[in-house]
C-alpha cells in the first residue's frame, strides 16, 4: 500500500483516497462476499466500510497499518450487514426431500453445496476468522491484530468453525437448505 | 494426506470460488458519497484543565454531577404504555410476567388474530408488536404459525405433526416425546433445562427453558414436521436460549410453542411472550 497516498488521504485529499479505493475495493469485496455469501450484502458492506474509512482516516496513527485497519473496518461492516440481513430472514427452512445425488462426478458439487450450507450457519465472527485464515492466508496472530481480539479468541473461533464445517460434511449430517429453495 | 489437510484443501478451493471484482457502480457510488462526506477531525480533548482554579474545578464537577444525575433520572423514569388490550377471561400464565399488563408496542395497535389455516383452531390478540412473520413466506400453514417481534420469532406447531432427532446422528427422527423436558435434558444441543407448569388458554402444560450449546456433533435440525418431512424448524443458534411450551390437548390438538432469543434479550422477550399467550384462546 502506498504510504504517501494514505498520508495524503488522511490529510483530506479526496483524489488520494480515490486511488486507495481503486487499489483495495476488489480485495475488500472478495473478502466481504466470502464472509457474507451474498453479493448484495457484500457490496453494501464494502460501501459502508470505505465511507467509514474515509471519515475515520484522520484517527489512523500509523499509515503503514492502513491495510489491516481497513480490513477491521470491513469485518465490522460485515457484522452490521449480517445483523441487518438476519433481521429480515426467517429461521424456518424448507427441507430438500429428494436429497442431492452424490454419485460419480457430482460428489465434489455435493461437497461444495454441503460446505456452503454449513458455512451459512456459522456465527459471523467465526466466518470472518475462517475467511481471513483460509482465503487470505493470514496467521492467527495477524488475524487477532486485525480484528482487535486476543489470539486465543481467534484460535478458538477458527477451531469451532472448522469443527462445525467438518462435522457438517460427514455422512449422515443433516443440513437445512437455503431459504426459498423448494424441495 | 491427512483428513485435516484434505479438509483445508477443500475449504480453500471452495473459498476461491465466487466473485472477486467489485462492480464499477459500487466504487462510483462510494466516490460520489465521499465528495459530500467530511472527515472526522482528530481532536484530542484534554482530560485535565490545569489552568482552572480550585473553585472552577469544583463548580465544573458539580455541574457535571447534576447533569449526569438528571440524565439518569430521565432515562430511568417509569414508562407509560400506549394501549392496553384486554386479556381473554380465563387465561392465565404462571410465573414471571404474570402480573405485567399487556402493552402494545408504540405505534403498533394490537389486533385479534384468528387462524383459519392452522390445524388447531385458536385465536389471540397480537399485543406488544407481535405479528405474523409474513416476510418468511411460511407464516401460516396447517403445521405452523410463525410470529415475529423484532428479531425474535416464535413458532406454534401441532405436536402431532412434529418429529425430533433420535439419539444419534444416524438414527431416524422420532415423534415428539411425551416428556419433552426429559428429551431436552438428554439432547447434547442444550445446557441444563428449567421446567415449570403453565396454564394457557385453559390448558395446563409444561414450560421448558434451556440454553443452546450445540456441541458440534449432534443434529441441530431439531424439529421436523412429520406429514411430509418437507418442513423443518431450524432455529438453534449457539449462545441463545430456547423456550418450549408444551400444551397437550384432546385428539391431535396439542401444540408446541417454541421461542428462541439471544440470552441478552431473552427475559424481555419471554415476558412479552407471556403477554401474548395470555390472550390465546382455543376455539
Amino acid at each position: 500500500m502506498d504510504r504517501v497516498l494514505v498520508e495524503q488521504a488522511r490529510g483530506g485529499d479526496r483524489d488520494a483516497f480515490a486511488s486507495l479505493v481503486h487499489q483495495v475495493s476488489d480485495s475488500l469485496f472478495a473478502i466481504a462476499y466470502r464472509i457474507l455469501r451474498d453479493t448484495g450484502q457484500a457490496e453494501d458492506a464494502v460501501q459502508d466500510a470505505l465511507i467509514s474509512t474515509w471519515r475515520q482516516l484522520p484517527h489512523l496513527r500509523e499509515a503503514d497499518r492502513f491495510e489491516a485497519w481497513i480490513r477491521r473496518v470491513l469485518v465490522h461492516a460485515c457484522y452490521a450487514e449480517s445483523r441487518r440481513g438476519r433481521d429480515a430472514k426467517s429461521n424456518i427452512r424448507l427441507l430438500d426431500l429428494h436429497g442431492s445425488s452424490t454419485s460419480d462426478g457430482s460428489r465434489a458439487l455435493a461437497d461444495r453445496d454441503e460446505i456452503e450450507r454449513a458455512f451459512r450457519h456459522l456465527p459471523i465472527d467465526q466466518r470472518s476468522v475462517f475467511v481471513l485464515h483460509h482465503y487470505l492466508g493470514l496467521p492467527l496472530v495477524e488475524i487477532a491484530e486485525t480484528l482487535g481480539i486476543p489470539a486465543g479468541t481467534a484460535r478458538s473461533r477458527l477451531h469451532y468453525a472448522t469443527r462445525f464445517l467438518r462435522s457438517a460434511m460427514e455422512p449422515g449430517a443433516v443440513m437445512p437448505i437455503e431459504e426459498g429453495r423448494l424441495a | 494426506m491427512s483428513d485435516d489437510r484434505i479438509f483445508e484443501r477443500n475449504a480453500r478451493a471452495w473459498l476461491e470460488l465466487g466473485p472477486t471484482d467489485i462492480p464499477d457502480r459500487v466504487v462510483e457510488d462510494v466516490l460520489s458519497a465521499i465528495e459530500s462526506t467530511t472527515q472526522e477531525r482528530d481532536l484530542r480533548i484534554p482530560w485535565r484543565f490545569p489552568s482552572m482554579t480550585l473553585t472552577a474545578r469544583v463548580a465544573t464537577a458539580a455541574v457535571i454531577a447534576v447533569l449526569t444525575l438528571g440524565a439518569g433520572f430521565y432515562l430511568l423514569r417509569p414508562q407509560q404504555g400506549i394501549g392496553s388490550p384486554g386479556v381473554s377471561p380465563g387465561t392465565s400464565v404462571d410465573g414471571p410476567g404474570l402480573s405485567a399488563s399487556p402493552t402494545a408496542a408504540v405505534g403498533v395497535p394490537a389486533t385479534t388474530f384468528t387462524s383459519t389455516v392452522f390445524a388447531v383452531p385458536l385465536s389471540m390478540t397480537l399485543v406488544d408488536g407481535w405479528r405474523l412473520n409474513r416476510g418468511s413466506g411460511y407464516e401460516e400453514s396447517s403445521y405452523l404459525l410463525d410470529l415475529q417481534r423484532g428479531t425474535v420469532e416464535i413458532g406454534i406447531m401441532p405436536i402431532a405433526a412434529l418429529t425430533v432427532p433420535g439419539a444419534t446422528m444416524t438414527d431416524p427422527y422420532v415423534a415428539l416425546p411425551t416428556d419433552v423436558a426429559a428429551w431436552v435434558g438428554q439432547r447434547p444441543e442444550f445446557g441444563p433445562a428449567t421446567t415449570r407448569a403453565i396454564t394457557i388458554g385453559g390448558r395446563t402444560g409444561t414450560l421448558i427453558d434451556a440454553d443452546f450449546t450445540w456441541d458440534g456433533s449432534s443434529k441441530y435440525t431439531f424439529l421436523r414436521f412429520y406429514p411430509t418431512a418437507g418442513w423443518l424448524y431450524d432455529r438453534l443458534v449457539a449462545g441463545s436460549r430456547a423456550r418450549f411450551i408444551v400444551l397437550p390437548g384432546p385428539g391431535d390438538t396439542g401444540i408446541l410453542i417454541h421461542m428462541e432469543a439471544g440470552i441478552g434479550i431473552f427475559n424481555e422477550s419471554a415476558a412479552s411472550l407471556d403477554r401474548l399467550l395470555a390472550t390465546l384462546a382455543f376455539r
